[in-house]
């Protein structure tokens, strides 16, 4: 059977692939490093920068401060401490919050458990289907890219 | 490619300074190999193309996390393996068929796709493989088309080299036993 750069096995390439390929894959990766920053197509020709004579007022914004200092004094005064302890719902959504801004995803499964040898974890509610697909999505393509 | 030009490469790769180049050596070198390895798993050569672009940005975003505990080429070609086939699975999902199923229709297109001009027999032969089990067919395109080695093989699909030897055996006598029937009908 043929085997060249062109044909193998009767799949062939079109003309000059291989010559443009790398110039069509250099503009992809330029255009997809891109998408996370886009503004809208003629955003910047209908962009309109708003005059100085409609700036706040200095004098009227330190009014609505002094006013909402108040507020927010006896806001704090007379609030009712009991109904601001946390249930589980919203402390995990603040650990979740503050696990994620200290970076501490970062650390893998072997270190968490060194950190929390005390704790530990009940096995969550998860059907086979969910779990493979985590494992299909998440873990086993950052293995991927590790190794 | 020796283990010190890997090294180089990587380095290359992880300096912001000459990234850029690194990709680019890295592109010219290892395109080709990569291309067919893709076109023999999804046969078309549109989605040949848009794997093997897929796998090299994974490889750009992604070098940074390699560890080098396996050769460069071993870890490229593993991702590509992967873009390949999470492309095959998408597409039989979304069509709400099987892999086997998808393959197949796509070995019976070869007949009409512009970029396939082999004989009677390679069409006969490529419907055969793309009615094997998954890795089955995985296992044979790579050893049949590709002539990569067991051990090759072994590090890139993380099976051992027996298990590799017992599906490319049961794949091939299935194929000729396809094959003698097709002729036969």
């Amino acid at each position: 059977m043929k085997k060249t750069d062109e044909n193998r096995n009767g799949l062939r390439v079109p003309e000059d692939y291989f010559a443009s390929f790398d110039t069509r894959l250099m503009t992809r990766l330029k255009a997809d490093s891109k998408k996370g920053m886009n503004v809208p197509e003629d955003y910047f020709e209908d962009f309109e920068v708003k005059p100085p004579g409609n700036r706040p007022d200095v004098r009227k914004l330190v009014w609505l401060a002094a006013a909402a200092s108040i507020l927010l004094f006896f806001g704090v005064k007379y609030m009712d401490t009991n109904q601001t302890t946390l249930d589980w719902t919203d402390l995990e959504q603040e650990e979740i919050g503050s696990w994620i801004e200290s970076d501490l995803m970062e650390l893998n499964a072997f270190e968490i458990a060194e950190a929390y040898p005390d704790v530990e974890l009940n096995a969550p509610n998860l059907s086979n289907e969910e779990l493979n697909a985590y494992l299909n999505e998440t873990e086993l393509e950052q293995i991927l890219y590790e190794n | 490619m020796i283990e010190l030009e890997d090294k180089e490469l990587i380095e290359m790769l992880r300096n912001p300074l000459q990234r850029e180049e690194g990709f680019r050596i890295l592109v010219n070198e290892f395109k080709k190999r990569l291309y067919w390895h893709i076109r023999t798993l999804v046969l078309v050569h549109d989605d040949a193309d848009d794997v093997l672009q897929n796998t090299f940005i994974k490889i750009y975003r992604n070098v940074g996390k390699f560890r080098g505990e396996s050769a460069l080429f071993t870890w490229m070609f593993r991702i590509a393996t992967n873009e390949s086939l999470s492309f095959l699975k998408t597409r039989a999902k979304k069509m709400n068929q099987s892999f086997e199923d998808v393959q197949e229709e796509r070995a019976r297109n070869l007949k009409s796709d512009p970029y396939f001009d082999g004989d009677e027999l390679e069409l006969r032969l490529q419907e055969a493989i793309a009615r094997l089990p998954e890795k089955q067919q995985m296992v044979f395109r790579m050893k049949y088309f590709q002539e990569m080695k067991y051990e090759e093989m072994s590090e890139i699909l993380g099976t051992s080299v027996g298990a590799l030897k017992a599906s490319y055996h049961h794949a091939k006598k299935k194929i000729e036993l396809r094959i003698l029937n097709s002729a036969e009908g």
